[in-house]
């Protein structure tokens, strides 16, 4: 669709080549010392304030924000850009629940272990459905991405761009688990904010205020407009959204197991407060797009081509570097984070209850291998744009806000309410998705599942008792007790 | 796609020869079927949501059956379907284009198509058929009332976690 790139496949093919070896040394490097199951999937419990607020937020910066923001603006224009920003409120209202968290399960491993715990196999079954269909829905959306970037900007085939950056999040995540992505993801959250002051200063120097809105005027005028329906009534969507992502999601989850004690609500807030004007500077970019005359062939490329036609070369690079380590950053956060949902609460849970730490390893690893793949093959399909298939999945991750929250805060709730609340949540909001468009599906979700959470609770309270969320994780091998006491002491050093 | 003009193979064995060979290439090299295709407009086509777009956005694409020649395509824009004064909206070889911010409304759309390469001899290929898309935003009322709900689980789901945090750290 894009006959016109302003990157040279040849440049953009050694970019690519470093940025990949780059990411993968990094993973390697930071990956070094885990040894055990806890180093692998939760970086020693030990994760300090500085690399706990990186990874939150560059894991929220991701192809939902420097591509999805940009579509959302030139969709829905003003409002699309403020209520993407509104995304921020999902970090900053988990951070009490973080600390939350981490007291009631100084052990715990997933999500999918709050939800087993406080609702029982049924509530926590839905869960797992749920948040596996969310997980594949974003990572599919992430080797998407880089595959739109990739050819908005340089021209080489969608497959290539999209393999390539699959490969390398999943050879680093299998390197180093989450310590490694950690460590990445620190280093990719630096790149990220440069990156964007820097673009979001370079428009308005080269394109101006005045400029972008008299051709929005005259040839879009909708998009000026504060009474837009649409946009109105995607305001809270996203908002919603991005809160049901965040209380649901092992990716979160796994952060509020692996930070120190004390450190996660400050590293969530803090984080929320970095995300939010990212999306607004992301999504100016794409408002320039009718004042510079640049075509753009299908809303998700926007970002990239805006950025790439007015800045030349240079301006290219920049998106590709920021857009890069913000895909990879979230690809290999959820990689990790999916794999540890499935082989906790699948495979251990389900099948191998007596798995030893060394058999829990290997499977992690498998699992990461094998999304990889499914990834890559549904992202092969190219079936429909980002921001549809993002919010395709916001009415099932929607309907997970209340009996999350209230699960964590109200000893009342009940599991078959929590479980009623996201099956006809989730219905719900796949019906308004339907009907009505991809704007309302997360606030319909959520509504009908808060609704359920609170009738259940008023009419059928139970009496939940906490410390049944106590649970012991797996125990440790003796075989690999000697590495874990070794990986802890550099555990230390690194993420302190 | 490409024809030789004429018969070269008898020249081959003298410099004239290949000098006209060279010389035949030059000239005959060229999508001479280039013109024939193009006696057939391109397809343009809109993407579901052009039946109605409640949200003011939609997609346009087109193709032609010779677009392997490398062709270069014009789609205008027109309140009316008379085109009386219509408006370029793009101009270049890409195959699709992305339209929004559009008020409640209906807009017209065709398409032409002719060589890339700049030669007097290409001339665009007739105007595709008219393609109208209807804008209808959804009602004011509708649009303010999910924004009431969503105010309403918002702010519930703040309470929750706020009042549920006091709580806590008053029992310890």
């Amino acid at each position: 669709m894009v006959n016109d790139p302003v990157l040279d496949p040849v440049l953009a093919g050694i970019l690519l080549a470093s940025i990949s070896a780059l990411w993968i040394f990094v993973g390697w490097w930071w990956g070094r010392n885990a040894h055990t199951v806890e180093d692998y999937m939760l970086a020693g419990r030990n994760v300090g304030l500085a690399v706990g607020t990186g990874t939150a937020m560059a894991t929220w910066v991701t192809s939902n924000t420097t591509m999805v923001a940009p579509q959302l603006a030139l969709q829905m224009g003003i409002w699309g850009m403020v209520g993407y920003s509104l995304g921020s409120i999902g970090l900053i209202l988990f951070a009490p629940m973080a600390r939350r968290i981490r007291d009631l399960m100084p052990n715990g491993f997933t999500s999918g272990d709050f939800v087993r715990l406080r609702y029982g196999i049924v509530a926590w079954r839905v869960f797992l459905a749920i948040s596996l269909f969310y997980a594949l829905g974003w990572l599919v959306s992430l080797g998407m991405a880089g595959g739109i970037l990739i050819q908005a900007l340089s021209g080489i085939p969608y497959w290539i761009g999209m393999t390539v950056i699959l490969t390398i999040c999943v050879l680093y995540t299998l390197l180093g688990g989450l310590r490694a992505v950690m460590g990445t993801d620190f280093m990719q959250a630096v790149i990220i904010l440069i990156g964007v002051v820097v673009l979001g200063v370079l428009v308005v120097q080269n394109v101006g205020f005045n400029n972008v809105h008299a051709r929005l005027a005259e040839e879009r005028p909708a998009l000026l407009s504060l009474m837009m329906p649409a946009a109105i009534m995607f305001l809270f969507n996203n908002l919603l959204f991005g809160v049901g992502e965040i209380f649901h999601s092992n990716v979160w989850w796994s952060r509020a197991f692996a930070f120190r004690q004390g450190v996660g609500f400050k590293a969530f807030l803090l984080a929320g407060i970095f995300w939010a004007p990212i999306p607004i500077a992301a999504g100016f970019v794409a408002l320039a797009a009718p004042g510079l005359g640049i075509n753009v062939p299908r809303p998700d490329m926007v970002g990239p081509l805006v950025a790439a036609n007015l800045l030349g070369v240079t301006g290219a690079i920049l998106v590709f570097l920021v857009v890069f380590a913000a895909l990879a950053s979230s690809l290999d956060s959820l990689l990790a984070a999916t794999s540890d949902l499935i082989v906790e609460d699948v495979y251990r849970k389900h099948l191998r209850p007596g798995a030893s730490n060394q058999t829990l390893r290997r499977a992690s690893a498998a699992v990461i291998l094998l999304l990889g793949a499914l990834t890559w093959t549904l992202c092969a399909l190219n079936l429909t744009t980002l921001a549809s298939l993002l919010h395709f999945t916001g009415a099932f991750v929607a309907s997970t806000i209340w009996p999350i929250a209230a699960g964590l805060y109200w000893r009342r709730t009940n599991a078959w309410g929590a479980a009623a609340a996201m099956i006809m949540g989730s219905a719900a909001g796949l019906a308004a998705y339907f009907m009505i468009g991809f704007y309302v599906a997360a606030l319909v979700g959520a509504a009908v599942s808060m609704t359920i959470v609170l009738l259940t609770t008023w009419l059928r309270p139970a009496t939940f008792n906490w410390t049944s969320l106590q649970e012991e994780g797996p125990v440790p091998d003796s075989s690999v007790a000697e590495p874990h006491t070794t990986g802890q002491q550099s555990t230390k050093l690194a993420f302190d | 796609m490409i024809r030789f003009a004429g018969t070269v193979w008898p020249y081959l064995h003298t410099a004239t020869g290949i000098w006209l060979l060279l010389t035949s290439l030059t000239v005959a090299v060229r999508p001479s079927t280039a013109q024939d295709v193009l006696t057939a407009p391109p397809v343009l086509n809109g993407g579901i949501e052009t039946q109605r777009a409640t949200a003011g956005f939609y997609t346009l694409s087109w193709n032609h059956p010779a677009s392997d020649l490398g062709l270069r395509y014009e789609v205008q824009e027109a309140a009316r379907a008379g085109f009386v004064s219509p408006r370029t909206i793009y101009s270049g070889s890409d195959l699709a284009t992305f339209v929004s911010g559009k008020r409640d409304g209906t807009l017209y759309y065709r398409a032409r198509a002719r060589p890339a390469v700049s030669d007097p001899r290409y001339r665009w290929s007739p105007w595709s058929t008219v393609l109208a898309v209807t804008t209808a935003h959804h009602s004011r009322a509708r649009a303010f009332a999910f924004l009431a709900v969503g105010a309403f689980v918002f702010l519930a789901t703040v309470a929750l976690i706020v009042v549920g945090n006091r709580a806590n750290s008053e029992t310890g």
